[in-house]
């Protein structure tokens, strides 16, 4: 599998990802670059022995997302204008399916109540195509445990969705 | 709108986040495809390139201050040559300074203003701001350099004091940190025809050396007045005779003379003073109190649980004839054991529970606790028995009588009762060493600081006898110079324990105690007759009067006599004992004995911690060969400790004393 192929393929569920961590997709777009930047640099030394290409992808998204936020803040520490906000989601876009619309910002604002490590695994969970041992790879947990914040956390979206 | 898991997750997997693929393709458009290494060289390159220019600039200052720090200290080799023991090579490593060295000699021979540049100005001017110089220039202390601070006259060689003393008293130290001190200033060269007596009280406290080890074993930089030089000396145990079994004295004086090893053409005089030794089991029966801080202060694990296994070392030592009590104070004082007799069956662990049962909390009402335990002493009183309350504290006396002068009054008058007082220090940060110590000056007792295991073994274990019995109290020294032989002499430490020269035969007049096998040592360095006294060194002129009557006092090879005086523990009047030292004793400095030698580089090396205004031709690395050489036999390891403590202090960087 080439540079290309990959990209196709996997574009679209490292996007979603990154867009449930990072809440809006104009600063998923932003980490996004960095990604698949990275992916391309790195394309050569990926060792198909250590896991399949998910994981190893994954785990490039995971840390970047990290770096970003982390940077982010560093950067807004030092900012000399101020603290700058993260870039909202204003983009007009002719909608197709309105009702698809409304689920998705619904959804999405659920994703956002939840903490750092609970919107990851959500993330992985639901976009990336890993099953819960790979995800417990990617993210260092055991998998008892990723089972376990799943569950909980899934049961906070649902709760909110109650509510809303 | 209730929902099971299998349509969550279908809603999620039905979300698509970019439909139409716009992302996808600006993300790719956007990628760099050119080969990464040499991105990558080039960012390293960058990174590496804001290190070196981050790195300079920060340089610079340091690199300056180093300057400008040259250009200040003014040089110090205008004395001796490089003979004696410690003192610094000159040998024109540094041509700079010496051009400036001579600049000012000649300035000095020619003019009598010394030409200053515009810092050191600035620098008198500050000196002269500080109200202590002010108090001592109004005291007009006739001494060496010490009455010529600031003034324009001031030769090179007190220009550095002024610098040094400008600094004002620990600076650094003290806005670290909440500790105490009491200010005072090293001893002045004393010009024999103006001053031939010099009278001073016996001091065989050691705590000043365990505070100043502990901030150069923490990397701290040690307050100048927690340096007490004549502490140092004594910390360390000296091989000296003890008084013989016949005599009637309980101490022994020998004396030693030999070249100082600052300066050339100077000498040194050590006088050593051996009380007896008594054994273990001929020591009279003890009554101990045992009186302990358990305030809030003590809470943390370098003090109160320090103070049980020290006190638990002691009560270990015990004998059976012993009788201990226990004493508390916090908020209020208590009576936790009354004189226990170590006769009863299970006495020791008596002790030992009503000790571990202690815990820290409150206030500190030193003075109410030291009342109850001069009471419960008084209540077991073994009359020829040695009655001695042992007090464990960090100083922080916060209820009661809180101020110096009043504990003092207080500590004066329960002496009275005959019961003697030894006082441990423990704990740091906010250690009150003014106030432990004038408790143990003015209650007839010694003093020492416990920071470790070891050193409570030092004070209870390895020198029960010396800080727990008294053998000789109020121990004066005086000491007479013969103005034909001696020209100027310098008492190295004792500043704290001068007497006025009236209160030597002054029996209500109190002063140190020795205990059993302690030692004193004191250092003097002198002038002899004949040597040229440095330049720069102020002078008095020649009298004009009695000048007939000294020159009838010449006929005498002479040197100096030490006069010493004691009372038994007991006793109210005091004994004398004198000793005549003579030109003849002279040894050159290599073969002096090994505890002169030791004690010399002890001296220097505190004179060198307290950055004195006579050690700055001092060559540490001079200084460790000689205390290396003269190490001896060193069974404890307190000598191999001290060349470490040393070593240490050589390696880690001093901050100049600005």
């Amino acid at each position: 599998m080439n540079f290309e192929e990959t990209y196709t393929k996997y574009f679209k569920r490292v996007f979603a990802y990154v867009c449930a961590r990072a809440g809006n997709e104009t600063t998923a777009e932003d980490i996004c670059l960095n990604i698949w930047q990275k992916v391309f640099d790195k394309f050569s030394s990926f060792d198909n022995s250590k896991g399949n290409m998910e994981q190893w992808l994954f785990t490039i998204a995971r840390n970047e997302v990290n770096s970003y936020f982390r940077l982010y803040f560093i950067k807004n520490f030092f900012s000399l204008t101020g603290n700058e906000e993260l870039h909202q989601a204003h983009e007009t876009q002719p909608l197709e399916n309105l009702a698809a619309e409304e689920d998705k910002k619904l959804l999405a604002q659920c994703l956002q109540t939840l903490d750092k490590r609970e919107k990851d695994l959500i993330g992985l969970k639901f976009f990336s195509g890993l099953n819960n041992r790979e995800i417990a790879k990617v993210s260092g947990l055991s998998e008892s445990n990723v089972g376990t914040i799943l569950k909980r956390s899934l049961d906070k979206i649902r709760l909110k969705m109650e509510l809303l | 709108m209730k929902l099971n898991d299998e349509e969550l997750t279908n809603k999620f997997s039905a979300l698509d986040f970019d439909p139409q693929n716009i992302r996808q393709d600006r993300i790719y458009s956007k990628l760099n495809f050119e080969k990464s290494d040499r991105r990558y060289a080039m960012k390293k390159f960058i990174y590496a390139l804001g290190t070196v220019c981050l790195v300079g600039l920060l340089l610079i200052p340091i690199l300056n201050r180093g300057k400008v720090m040259k250009n200040q200290i003014p040089p110090d080799d205008m004395w001796a040559s490089s003979e004696p023991a410690f003192m610094k090579n000159s040998d024109g490593s540094n041509s700079e300074a010496e051009a400036l060295s001579d600049q000012t000699k000649d300035a000095l021979s020619t003019v009598a203003i010394r030409p200053a540049p515009t810092v050191r100005k600035s620098l008198v001017r500050k000196s002269m701001a500080s109200p202590r110089m002010h108090a001592d220039m109004a005291a007009g202390r006739a001494g060496y350099a010490g009455d010529s601070f600031g003034t324009a006259t001031s030769a090179n060689f007190s220009g550095g004091s002024v610098w040094r003393y400008s600094s004002g008293p620990s600076f650094d130290y003290n806005s670290m940190n909440d500790e105490s001190y009491k200010s005072f200033e090293g001893n002045a060269f004393k010009f024999v025809k103006q001053e031939p007596l010099s009278t001073f009280s016996a001091d065989v406290d050691t705590a000043s050396y365990n505070i100043v080890r502990r901030d150069i074993e923490r990397g701290l930089n040690p307050s100048f007045d927690a340096v007490r030089t004549e502490e140092f000396i004594n910390y360390f145990s000296y091989d000296y005779p003890a008084p013989k079994a016949s005599s009637k004295d309980p101490v022994n004086i020998i004396t030693e003379l030999t070249d100082s090893p600052w300066n050339e053409g100077f000498k040194v005089v050590k006088i050593g003073v051996k009380a007896k030794e008594i054994e273990k089991e001929k020591l009279p029966p003890s009554n101990l109190v045992f009186l302990i801080d358990v305030s809030g202060s003590m809470y943390s694990q370098n003090r109160l649980p320090l103070v049980k296994k020290a006190y638990a070392m002691l009560v270990k030592e015990l004998r059976p004839k012993d009788k201990v009590s226990i004493v508390t104070y916090a908020d209020g004082s208590k009576v936790v054991l009354n004189g226990v007799s170590l006769e009863e069956k299970d006495g020791k662990q008596k002790i030992l529970d009503a000790m571990e049962g202690l815990t820290a909390g409150g206030g500190t009402y030193g003075s109410g606790g030291l009342d109850l335990a001069y009471k419960t002493a008084k209540e077991n009183f073994i009359k020829g028995g040695n009655n001695r309350v042992i007090l464990a504290t960090d100083g922080d006396f916060n209820l009661g009588q809180t101020s110096l002068e009043g504990l003092e009054k207080q500590i004066t008058q329960a002496k009275e009762t005959g019961v003697f007082l030894s006082v441990l220090g423990f704990g740091m940060g906010n250690y009150k060493d003014d106030k432990v110590q004038t408790l143990a000056n003015k209650g007839n007792g010694n003093y020492a600081y416990i920071n470790d295991l070891f050193e409570a073994k030092k004070a209870f274990v390895k020198d029960f006898g010396s800080t727990l019995f008294t053998v000789a109290k109020d121990v004066k020294f005086q000491v007479e110079f013969n103005p034909a032989k001696v020209q100027a002499y310098r008492l190295i430490g004792y500043e704290k324990r001068k007497l006025q020269d009236r209160d030597f035969n002054d029996d209500t007049k109190d002063a140190g105690e020795l205990g059993a096998g302690h030692t004193v040592t004191v250092l003097y360095e002198i002038i002899p007759v004949g040597t040229k006294v440095p330049e720069g060194m102020p002078t008095i002129d020649e009298l004009k009067y009695s000048e007939k009557q000294t020159a009838k006092t010449v006929n005498s090879d002479e040197l100096l006599t030490v006069k010493l005086r004691y009372k038994e523990p007991d006793g109210d009047t005091s004994k004398l004992m004198s000793k005549v030292l003579k030109q003849e004793a002279y040894v050159p400095f290599a073969k002096a004995t090994d505890d002169t030698r030791f004690a010399l580089s002890v001296a220097a090396f505190a004179e060198l911690v307290k950055k004195s205004r006579y050690s700055k031709n001092t060559d540490i690395k001079k200084l460790l060969e000689t205390a290396r050489k003269a190490k001896g036999e060193d069974a404890e390891g307190y000598r191999a400790d001290f060349i470490k403590l040393v070593s240490l202090y050589e390696a880690v960087p001093q901050p100049a004393a600005n």
